[in-house]
């Protein structure tokens, strides 16, 4: 199978198979600019990618290589309500920084199936907790001022209008 | 504890003596016998997790080159490590505590934090580091090429370390920006506990972060004889996770924002696009909450009620 070098920002390079690089749409979009004949071993820089995150995005696209092959844009578009796989959840079980950084790679190097898995990480470390709680996991500090914080409390006390019922022009 | 240690090395030495040579030296069968009694009394769990083959959990497949001490294994350790450990070689009765700093002071080179003094010195070999990223393989080996300095205090219990933030290199110079890049890291040895802090330097009123580890956890009181010194080092990927999530991560982000360096690795520091892709999977009580954690969240977690709205009504 063919070959290619995937260099990271801090200057590691990576083999793999083209069929699994290509999971990426940049990786894909760059190799088609290669000529043909260069594509066999071709180097291709990644600047916004480094050398852990890369090993990490391979390591996730050859597990994935064949539900990639076979997925279409119709399943894509399903893909929103498809839950995280129990390989996935594990493999993305790690510190925020690292998921943050895969998250933003996975943006750069356009793998979406990456993007929604990790960002589905991330949400559902949002869900269920309280506004403190959700301050305290991701380490945001409160910068509202209190007379902000009264409004927001009063609003969240009006009753919040029916979204279906639709005003009409008064006549 | 240096008597104890002999005995538990002479322990160690035991079994591989042959069975002729135990019967010409029945002194070695009464010392086993001490031993074992002081195994049983003063250190099981470190007689104990001694057998253990690996540092971390068994993976399907080995990392023959890791890149980070979260990957590393008995048989493979990040070249920044042993370049690290290499310089302390002679160094090897070192307190445990102390091997547990240098340990942390390896993960925060993994995180982009250098020690300042290093960084004098090698500033004109390392490599820029954008704010969206934290890990750099090429400075990491450069950096560990020098010893670590830090400072240690109160009996040796206590050591400190200053560091920096390492940025790119449109990162300016101004003195109070780069005051913002500074911080404190200092290690605390209470017991079989290490309690360590990184605080921003003075006059920074921003917050610190610390985590408490247990020592015996991640280093071995134990030295096997001709043995590599990480061999004494165990749950190296559990230590990584412990000093990124709560220490070195927060302390970048932190620093990050007070640059007003929008891209970075953390939820506030994402392209907006990101945020609907998060905040798409949750509904709208879930949204409301978001909205209050701050303000950078809020207009968010807004955007995409409005967006949900306009879609629902066209």
């Amino acid at each position: 199978m063919p070959v290619i070098k995937l260099q990271s920002s801090d200057g590691e390079i990576f083999e793999t198979d083209i069929e699994t690089a290509k999971c990426s749409s940049t990786i894909k979009t760059l190799l088609e600019d290669c000529p043909v004949e260069a594509e066999n071993d071709t180097l291709i820089p990644l600047p916004n990618v480094n050398s852990t995150i890369l090993k990490k995005v391979l390591i996730w696209a050859k597990h994935h290589r064949e539900d990639i092959a076979e997925e279409n844009e119709e399943e894509a578009a399903k893909s929103v309500a498809v839950q995280i796989t129990p390989w996935d959840a594990e493999f993305l079980s790690m510190d925020q920084g690292t998921l943050f950084e895969l998250i933003l790679a996975a943006n750069y190097l356009d793998i979406p199936n990456l993007l929604n898995a990790a960002c589905m990480t991330v949400a559902n470390m949002i869900k269920g907790r309280t506004t403190e709680e959700i301050r305290q996991t991701f380490h945001i500090t409160n910068d509202f001022s209190p007379s902000e914080e009264d409004l927001m409390t009063m609003e969240s006390e009006v009753p919040q209008e029916d979204e279906a019922i639709e005003y009409g022009e008064i006549i | 504890m240096s008597d104890t240690k002999s005995e538990i090395e002479g322990f160690i030495a035991i079994p591989t003596t042959s069975g002729e040579q135990q019967q010409q030296q029945p002194q070695q069968q009464q010392n086993e016998q001490q031993v074992v009694g002081t195994k049983d009394i003063k250190a099981p769990d470190q007689v104990g997790k001694k057998q253990r083959p690996r540092l971390i959990q068994e993976k399907s497949t080995q990392e023959t080159n890791p890149l980070i001490l979260e990957h590393a294994t008995l048989e493979w350790v990040p070249q920044h490590m042993d370049k690290l450990l290499n310089q302390y070689q002679e160094c090897r009765k070192m307190p445990a505590a102390e091997w547990l700093h240098l340990l942390t002071y390896l993960v925060a080179l993994e995180c982009g934090f250098v020690e300042e003094e290093t960084f004098a010195q090698k500033r004109h070999l390392i490599q820029p580091v954008p704010s969206f990223s934290s890990f750099h393989a090429q400075n990491v080996r450069i950096l560990s090429e020098q010893p670590a300095r830090y400072e240690v205090c109160f009996n040796d219990t206590v050591y400190i370390m200053r560091l920096r933030t390492l940025l790119d290199k449109h990162a300016p110079e101004e003195t109070s920006l780069v005051a913002a890049l500074q911080c404190r890291l200092m290690a605390v040895s209470l017991g079989d506990q290490l309690m360590i802090t990184l605080s921003p330097a003075p006059p920074s009123k921003e917050p610190g972060y610390s985590v408490s580890l247990s020592i015996g956890r991640y280093v071995l009181n134990i030295q096997a004889k001709n043995k590599p010194i990480y061999h004494r080092f165990r749950k190296l990927d559990e230590l990584s996770y412990q000093l990124k999530q709560h220490l070195f991560q927060p302390m970048r982000s932190q620093q990050l924002m007070q640059m007003e360096m929008k891209l970075q690795p953390s939820l506030l520091g994402l392209p907006d696009e990101l945020y609907f892709e998060i905040f798409r999977y949750l509904d709208k009580s879930q949204l409301n909450v978001v909205a209050r954690v701050n303000r950078h969240l809020h207009f968010y977690s807004k955007e995409v009620e409005r967006k949900r709205l306009k879609g629902g009504r066209s």
